[in-house]
């Protein structure tokens, strides 16, 4: 493809902006199409909806339509294999052609959390086989017939989250049925006009209520906040600062709740004061150095969660409540001597019931 | 070193090649095939009139630039003459031997409209719409755009029309009404007489009572959806879409024969009469494709 990535490209002067792409491919694909139908007349007949025996002559041969009532003495032959081969070829060939920048938008304008990579692939593959259905089934009402009763059979009922996927689907279905019966030009006309009006949908966030925030303006303040870099607002979880849609960060808050209420803002003492977060990439070893420590320098302590990462130190929480007689510093330098090069970074967030109870203390 | 994805570039050649020997082979089959046809059609003719049915002779599937075919006509030398419902393309197609000839527009692009019939007058063509508008031509060469000039009847108003013919005896276009769009039409099938002598013509109404088209029939009316001159009688022999049926009257109005068409025509549109006895209909494509079906035919 890096051939093809290269001329784009050229074409688009390396512009990044979609729709300059999309109208690049539309051209050269437009441009390959005109250049072979010089050559290769069967693809300019394919392409303008004339079947292959219409395009065979000005005279054209009318198919006997008593042929197997027994009236038929001579009967026009049906395409021959070759004819039928190049047929397929070239339906095969103009459904992948106009599905492939359907699929590149299909990737570009959906958000995160719904994209499907299955109907990536759907997009691309079930045309070919409508458009190979429709060659089968022609004008045969006998086989038009047999093929729905085969669909019914099949129960095909895919689950799609989103009904915008199923709209893409539909257009897949389109594609292949028009490309399938040689109207290639509807196809590329509905593929081009598709593309176009979902990019400036996507573009302009078309449909959205203008009083309502967006979901990037409804969470970053409530984040700012919860991310802040200060000593009594400070949470571990940074990745909580780089969510920006609503579901995401649901499942984000949705964990910090359930710290906040361990290590809790209410009158009655928490069973915890503090989570100890360690990055490690040998998460055994540093486990038992660790729980060393805890036990010496904790009242109580649990493990709270373990989180890996491809590629990235893995994360160990612990709850802890660390003794009175135990200041921030002392714990963390005892850890940092006992686990050593077992882990990479330790940290101590004191909650706000110790910091209350502190402040008490000293007012006292 | 050659770019690994335009190795499929390669197979391009091969492609064109084997498509351009493909189209080559096949011509001496083409030949074959039309010589088995024209033989088929020389054998039913032959046969005795004691065998006959209302078995097809001949049944054409027409292509998809036909499916909507709505008229039909042929020259004095049996050269048949079709055209589609909506655009005037007229195709000139070899019935005996199933082939479409040529193919010629009114106009570039093609005039479109309602067009329902066609007729030849001497060495002139004319289409009718259904609202009664005429479009008059001359025979074109294949793939040719020719002029046209058209000429309003004033019989919009009046019907709708479906179906015409040349009465070379009376030296008029005759016009099938389908639908009335006045009174005049309730109890009687209705045909308007257009005299092509005169430089302006007054239509001549033909009344024919449907009580005597119907007969016995479970038909409740008769629309016609096209009309034929028959030159052996003299008679115009009128088909009935919605009815399926066939009917022959007299110029003078008397009904000569009435009955329903064979089997196997879901919408008729056309019906012509060759010089050696062939009854053509033609069908639109509903279910199936267009059809052109040939009945031996005996007045």
């Amino acid at each position: 493809m890096r051939p093809f990535t290269r001329l784009l490209d050229l074409v688009t002067l390396r512009s990044e902006k979609p729709i300059r792409r999309l109208l690049a491919y539309y051209v050269l694909l437009a441009a390959v199409v005109f250049a072979l139908s010089r050559f290769v007349p069967v693809i300019q007949w394919v392409a303008e909806g004339v079947g292959l025996a219409a395009a065979d002559s000005a005279q054209q041969l009318l198919q006997d339509g008593l042929a197997g009532t027994g009236g038929g003495i001579g009967e026009a032959p049906a395409a021959s294999s070759l004819e039928l081969l190049l047929e397929t070829i070239q339906v095969m060939f103009f459904s992948l052609a106009l599905m492939l920048p359907v699929s590149w938008v299909f990737m570009s304008a959906r958000r995160a959390a719904s994209f499907d990579q299955s109907i990536v692939q759907t997009l691309l593959i079930l045309p070919l086989v409508v458009a190979g259905i429709v060659v089968v089934v022609q004008t045969s009402l006998a086989l038009a017939f047999s093929l729905a009763g085969i669909v019914a059979a099949l129960r095909l009922r895919p689950r799609i989250r989103d009904v915008r996927d199923t709209v893409y689907l539909f257009l897949g279905i389109g594609v292949g049925l028009a490309v399938g019966v040689h109207a290639v030009i509807v196809a590329a006309v509905l593929t081009v006009t598709f593309n176009v009006v979902v990019l400036l949908i996507w573009r302009y966030d078309f449909g959205r209520k203008v009083l309502e925030p967006t979901a990037n303006a409804q969470w970053s303040e409530p984040l700012g906040d919860i991310a802040g870099q200060d000593e009594e607002n400070a949470v571990p979880d940074r990745d909580l600062i780089l969510a920006l849609s609503p579901q995401r960060a649901a499942v984000l808050a949705k964990r910090f709740r359930r710290i906040s209420k361990v290590l809790g803002t209410s009158k009655r003492k928490p069973r915890y004061n503090a989570i100890l977060t360690v990055t490690t990439k040998t998460i055994s070893e540093a486990q038992v150095r660790i729980e060393k420590v805890l036990d010496t320098m904790t009242r109580r302590w649990r493990l709270d969660e373990v989180a890996s990462h491809n590629g990235k130190p893995a994360e160990l929480y612990y709850l802890v409540r660390i003794r009175k007689s135990v200041s921030r510093d002392q714990f963390l330098t005892a850890l940092r001597e006992s686990a050593g090069p077992a882990i990479e970074t330790a940290d101590v967030e004191i909650g706000d019931a110790l910091a209350q109870e502190q402040e008490q203390g000293e007012a006292a | 070193m050659r770019p690994r994805g335009a190795r499929w570039l390669a197979w391009l050649p091969l492609i064109a090649l084997a498509g351009c020997a493909e189209l080559q082979r096949r011509d001496p089959e083409l030949a074959e095939i039309l010589a088995r046809r024209e033989e088929r059609i020389e054998r039913a003719l032959a046969l005795p009139d004691s065998v006959v049915t209302d078995a097809p002779v001949l049944r054409w599937i027409l292509p998809d630039a036909l499916r909507e075919i709505s008229g039909m006509v042929l020259t004095a030398d049996d050269r048949l003459f079709v055209h589609g419902d909506e655009q005037a393309m007229v195709h000139e197609i070899d019935y005996r031997r199933g082939v479409i000839l040529k193919r010629f527009s009114l106009g570039s692009p093609p005039v479109r409209g309602d067009f329902e019939a066609i007729a030849i007058v001497r060495d002139t063509m004319l289409m009718l719409t259904s609202d009664g508008m005429l479009y008059r031509f001359t025979e074109g060469a294949d793939s040719a755009a020719v002029p046209y000039s058209r000429i309003d009847t004033g019989l919009g108003g009046r019907c709708e029309f479906e179906g015409m013919t040349f009465d070379p005896v009376a030296d008029a276009l005759i016009l099938a009404c389908k639908n009335a769009l006045d009174d005049a039409g309730d109890d009687a099938m209705l045909l308007y007489r257009w005299p092509m002598s005169t430089a302006t013509p007054a239509p001549m109404l033909l009344t024919v009572p449907l009580a005597a088209v119907i007969g016995t029939r479970e038909w409740t009316a008769f629309q016609p959806s096209d009309i034929t001159f028959d030159s052996r009688s003299g008679n115009y022999l009128i088909v009935a879409s919605r009815q399926k049926a066939l009917a022959a009257i007299t110029p003078a109005g008397a009904v000569m024969l009435s009955r329903s068409l064979p089997p196997g025509h879901p919408q008729t549109e056309g019906v012509a009469i060759t010089s050696d006895n062939l009854l053509l209909v033609s069908d639109e494509a509903t279910l199936g494709p267009a059809v052109l079906t040939a009945y031996r035919w005996h007045p």
